[in-house]
């Protein structure tokens, strides 16, 4: 099913809206979260939150991509349940790595405004499309789906030092990006 | 915190973005581990095999060119856009154009996202601080994309004028479904001058690509083979026929003013 007609059911009410997103988005919404979370629990909880995040959300939002819609939607709510995980217990997995290598990319945030938001994700987007694709499938690989250094070294044939190099030079570049823009979060 | 600050500002990325890393494209990005021929062997045979069964079932044959209302295909071939960046990257890099960077369209599907682009060149090439480069063949989804087809049409002429090069990806991109021989010549000859094929390169990919189409199950196969453009060391023996000749880039600052 195209994801205009998914949208509409969503639009119509009809829960058959959250199956069909399910078959379609569902492999894909998990590798999200397991990338993120280490528990089974954890991820069911979170995909089961992120499809009903959706139906409470559209409408309003008529996402024309829903996949995009559906990975945005699990990758917050399954950071949000990361963060309260570690409030409780701090613990180990890919995402810590993920966190550790960020660290420095990014100075420290208060709440920013709608106006800081909206530089930073226009600052984001000229950055990442001027870098060669390749640069951005592994960054995004990475930092976005939280994917491991050695699957996305396999995935794109390249060696690990490789992709540590590449997400290495990448994250200088993007912070001097972000401070050239006088980017301050 | 800085860290789960930056987690989190990536979660402002473009939908587009992000999903051109999305895992389903790693299935796609493993076949890179094959040789770069082989992967532009499977793309120019299936681009080719639509071409000349879209020729043979319109029948129009394969004489109109690009620039003179190209028919457009009631089902578009959706070929990874990874692989037309990689041939492009690769051509500029050859031709010491780094500046330049690719925008594709896997942004573009609301069908508004290719005009911001545009109109931040129109207004101000600066603005973005460098030169875009925009692989023509998106102008072979303008229909499926709902685009502005006479808007986009002008806008491509702009940009023609300004940037040469548009043309040279144009003729190197194997969706072209009205690809004639002299074009398939010059799709060769810009393969080698920018993307720095070699002859023995290309011969194995178009042997490969002829291979595939012998392979396969089509009726009409061959119709189809004589559609396709002969193996490359063809042209070696035709000894006085003259390359079209490599236009120059313009530098962006001569873009730049262009566009005032």
């Amino acid at each position: 099913m195209e994801d205009a007609e998914i949208v509409a059911l969503y639009f119509a009410r009809d829960e058959q809206a959250i199956a069909q997103t399910q078959q379609k988005y569902d492999r894909y919404c998990r590798y999200i979260a397991e990338n993120i979370l280490s528990s089974d629990e954890d991820v069911e909880e979170c995909l089961n939150d992120a499809y009903h995040k959706a139906w409470n959300t559209i409408p309003p939002q008529a996402p024309t991509v829903l996949a995009g819609y559906m990975g945005m939607l699990t990758r917050q709510i399954a950071f949000d349940r990361y963060r309260e995980n570690r409030r409780v217990k701090r613990g180990g997995g890919e995402l810590a790595l993920v966190l550790d290598e960020l660290q420095d990319c990014i100075e420290d945030r208060s709440v920013p405004s709608v106006q800081e938001t909206a530089a930073l994700q226009d600052t984001l987007n000229r950055f990442f499309m001027q870098q060669p694709s390749r640069t951005r499938i592994v960054f995004l690989q990475r930092y976005w789906y939280g994917a491991r250094v050695e699957d996305i070294a396999r995935s794109l044939g390249m060696s690990q030092a490789g992709v540590n190099t590449l997400l290495c030079r990448t994250r200088k570049k993007l912070k001097k990006f972000l401070e050239k823009d006088g980017i301050r979060l | 915190m800085r860290a789960q600050a930056a987690f989190e500002a990536l979660g402002l990325l473009s939908p587009a973005l992000v999903l051109e890393a999305a895992p389903e494209h790693i299935p796609v990005m493993m076949k890179r581990r094959i040789a770069m021929k082989k992967k532009l062997c499977l793309i120019l045979a299936a681009a080719l095999l639509v071409a000349a069964l879209t020729a043979i079932v319109i029948g129009t044959g394969a004489s109109a060119s690009p620039r003179d209302g190209r028919p457009i295909s009631d089902a578009p071939v959706y070929i990874p856009m990874d692989t037309y960046t990689d041939i492009v990257e690769r051509m500029l890099v050859n031709i010491g154009r780094e500046d330049l960077f690719v925008v594709d369209e896997r942004g573009h599907f609301d069908g508004s996202y290719m005009y911001k682009e545009y109109r931040r060149l129109d207004r101000s090439g600066e603005e973005v601080g460098d030169l875009f480069f925009i692989l023509r063949f998106t102008a072979f989804y303008a229909e499926p994309l709902r685009l502005d087809k006479e808007k986009y049409a002008e806008q491509i002429a702009e940009l023609e004028k300004l940037h040469p090069i548009w043309a040279v990806t144009e003729d190197i991109c194997p969706l072209d479904i009205s690809v004639t021989p002299k074009e398939e010549e010059f799709i060769i000859y810009c393969l080698m001058a920018y993307a720095g094929f070699t002859q023995q390169e290309l011969v194995e990919l178009y042997t490969e690509l002829h291979a595939m189409v012998e392979a396969s199950d089509v009726e009409n196969k061959e119709e189809i083979l004589a559609t396709l453009p002969p193996i490359p060391e063809a042209y070696e023996s035709e000894e006085g026929e003259e390359m079209p000749e490599v236009p120059d880039m313009p530098s962006f600052d001569e873009g730049a003013q262009a566009i005032g």
